[in-house]
């Protein structure tokens, strides 16, 4: 399943390019440096931007007639005076436009790129501009927007991100009900990025409110953007409990309809889907509290230090700093200037009779802790817990037939080994190196009857002879095995084995 | 007036927590808010230690008025809490001026009561106070040791000391409170800053500034009532000085 999620991060990425590449031919027409008469450098970027305006009003009004000459004149109309350049400039600016958009070689304006989702060279192509027709008899030629021009006038609209919530929640009931289950667990991730996204603004606002209402006007405006969000949330929250809803009876029907593997498998999604959702709702609903919360206490505490508050701007490096320094003013008011930053003076009393309140014990206390292992509490990482413990256990078989009946051996030799032996994986990951690391802390390490049963090296231990000893010491040199990681050498010795005695 | 038992101690248990930590919790924000005795008490308290009391949103403030005041945190407090064994009190005013310093980077518009910027750097802040003693140093030091004799700490000192100083020591590796430069000594009154609660560390030397902080600055420097004050203080400096 992680390996789906991860595939889908990549999802789409040719069309995430395509969209980027839109622009490119706008920086294309910002790296020109042309100058005009008054030797300003000429704002490419903007003219076309403005081009394309032009060629997007007149495909609204439906005129066709919309070629270099027109686009020249309604650029001259529009830069009044701005850019100094005559008529015949402006015509030869706009062909340099429409060149770029519509390059005259007939290949369009294409960018190449490595596709990270299938892994292959690929490259995407935009076409912003097409010719409309010919004026044979005057050679001249027009020009509409392209598929990918239209898309580009669209993406420098506005786009709210007030309703970025709810068209995800759109989305997502789309791909519920076309059972698009990995899609839709992308879609609910997003959710929690926008929750994520509110939750910081609504900490902003209610900071900015603490700080800075400070007439009736500042205060009427916050309490309408207040109450547009706290209406967004609740808005929000019904779509949410709809949605919820609609989870469960999904979940449901396919609770009956387990048969196969893949109906199987689309009911672990559901599931999955159904609690990632919660989740989300959940954060979602504890955002419906706060903006309740600060529409009450935030602002009402707002308009109550309204009457007594009045503030005024207060160039802090002028007033103060500069005023201490250019003088000078004596050092003393420094001190007092800072004044409002420092607390007050504290005494602090002590009784005789602190004398018989707990006293905390250093030393032997602490030793002893050290030597317990390291307890796992969190039911969450229980199962990470048991696959650590299970790697670390094969780990030491592979060591341990290594070693054969050799007493010792070096952190590079097993490495070596496990090399020769096809166990390069193993130290690819860091399991391996976690394995030396704590072996090393916990050295010596011994098997003791009344050890706790859950710990790392159960079943290391379990491997070890009664009254075998292992000892980890560190070696002077530094090992790179991979190009990730990096470890100390170490020695690992076995002491007092079962057969010396 | 006859106060309710109940009422005073109420009052006085909010007063000792905010003279406590500075702050009070949103349900002593309730109380005082509420009720008008309660707050007439606290103001009164906080009036009796030269201090003020802020309501900002949820929370309580005690912010020390800009005056000398015995009731304020002492010198030699700050010097043996925050700053190192050897400190003079020369230290504890560098450190003033540091304060100040960074104070003005984020505040230095006319135009907006919001700050300037959202963090800023050790570096950046060092850059700025030497800027600051090298504009002390144009005043000649003839001028500054005639004010010295006027005053029992002052500048020349100052300059002296940050002059004395390298901006970090390159013989030991870690540029904290320990090292005697000019880094050294800024991480010193970082911390200071950090315990204080007026700044937060984002990691990378970088340094942002608190809600705290905000507070104190919008509503205490920015208020009119209060901020006539500091400027009236200064104004007086001033013409003494031009008396001289």
């Amino acid at each position: 399943m992680e390996n789906e999620r991860l595939a889908g991060i990549v999802e789409g990425y040719r069309e995430r390019i395509q969209r980027i590449a839109l622009f490119d031919p706008l920086f294309k027409l910002d790296a020109k440096r042309e100058k005009d008469r008054q030797n300003r450098p000429i704002d490419y970027f903007g003219l076309g931007l403005l081009s394309l305006l032009f060629f997007f009003e007149n495909m609204l009004i439906r005129n066709k007639k919309a070629g270099a000459q027109e686009l020249a004149s309604y650029l001259l109309e529009m830069s009044g005076g701005e850019i100094d350049l005559d008529a015949e400039d402006f015509e030869k600016v706009a062909r340099a436009i429409i060149d770029t958009f519509r390059p005259p070689s007939g290949r369009r304006n294409s960018r190449s790129f490595f596709n990270w989702e299938t892994g292959q060279p690929d490259r995407v192509e935009v076409s912003i501009l097409k010719a409309e027709r010919g004026d044979l008899a005057s050679n001249k030629q027009y020009y509409s927007l392209d598929e990918h021009g239209l898309e580009l006038v669209f993406a420098t609209k506005e786009f709210f991100r007030e309703f970025h919530l709810s068209i995800n929640q759109l989305l997502l009931r789309k791909q519920l009900e076309k059972g698009e289950f990995v899609g839709a667990l992308r879609q609910i991730d997003e959710m929690r990025v926008d929750v994520a996204t509110l939750k910081e603004r609504i900490l902003r606002i209610k900071h900015e409110v603490q700080r800075s209402i400070v007439s009736e006007e500042t205060y009427q405006r916050y309490k309408n953007v207040i109450e547009d969000i706290h209406l967004r949330l609740s808005r929000e929250h019904e779509e949410f409990t709809e949605l919820q809803g609609f989870v469960d009876e999904t979940r449901e029907r396919l609770l009956y309809e387990q048969k196969d593997a893949r109906e199987q498998k689309a009911y672990a999604y559901i599931l999955r889907i159904d609690r990632e959702l919660a989740e989300v709702h959940f954060a979602h609903t504890q955002l419906l509290k706060d903006s309740i919360a600060l529409k009450t206490t935030a602002l009402q505490a707002a308009q109550e230090s309204l009457y007594h508050v009045a503030l005024q701007s207060f160039h802090f490096d002028q007033e103060i700093v500069s005023r201490l320094i250019s003088t000078p003013l004596p050092l003393g008011a420094a001190r007092v200037m800072l004044e409002p930053f420092l607390s007050v003076e504290q005494f602090s009393a002590w009784s005789p009779l602190a004398v018989f309140a707990k006293q905390p014990i250093g030393g032997e206390q602490e030793e002893e802790r050290q030597e317990e292992f390291a307890d796992v509490v969190d039911k969450q990482d229980q199962a990470d817990f048991q696959v650590q413990q299970s790697n670390f256990g094969s780990l030491m078989r592979q060591i341990l037939k290594i070693m054969g009946d050799r007493q010792e051996i070096t952190l590079s030799e097993a490495a070596a080994s496990m090399q020769q032996q096809g166990l390069a994986h193993w130290l690819a990951h860091r399991s391996f190196y976690d394995f030396w690391l704590l072996l090393h802390q916990r050295s010596p390490l011994q098997k003791t009857k009344d050890e706790e049963e859950n710990h790392l090296l159960k079943e290391v231990l379990s491997m070890l002879q009664p009254g075998e000893q292992i000892m980890v010491t560190e070696l002077p040199e530094l090992l790179r095995l991979t190009e990730r990681y990096e470890i100390q050498n170490m020695r690992l010795c076995r002491e007092g084995s079962g057969y010396d005695v | 007036m006859m106060y309710d038992n109940e009422q005073v101690l109420t009052a006085f248990r909010i007063y000792s927590q905010l003279s406590r930590d500075g702050e009070a919790d949103s349900e002593s924000m309730r109380q005082y808010t509420a009720n008008d005795v309660i707050r007439g008490l606290v103001d009164q308290f906080a009036q009796e230690v030269d201090c003020i009391v802020i309501p900002a949103g949820e929370k309580l403030y005690l912010v020390p008025e800009a005056a000398t005041s015995p009731f304020h945190i002492k010198n030699a407090t700050l010097k043996k809490e925050y700053l190192s064994a050897k400190a003079k009190n020369i230290d504890v005013y560098m450190m003033y001026l540091a304060i100040l310093v960074l104070f003005g980077q984020f505040y230095d518009s006319y135009h907006s009561q919001e700050p300037t910027r959202d963090f800023i750097t050790l570096e950046n802040w060092l850059e700025c106070i030497d800027m600051r003693i090298q504009a002390l140093k144009e005043h000649g030091t003839e001028k500054l040791q005639a004010l010295d004799a006027e005053y029992e700490y002052n500048w020349s000192q100052l300059v002296e000391k940050w002059d004395a100083i390298d901006d970090l020591r390159e013989s030991s590796r870690q540029q904290d409170g320990r090292t005697n430069s000019r880094l050294g000594f800024l991480s010193l009154v970082q911390n200071f800053l950090i315990q204080q609660g007026l700044v937060h560390d984002l990691g990378n030397q970088e340094l942002a500034l608190t809600e705290k902080a905000k507070t104190i600055v919008q509503r205490y420097y920015m208020d009119t009532q209060y901020n006539r004050g500091i400027l009236d203080f200064l104004a007086s400096l001033e013409k003494r000085e031009e008396g001289n």
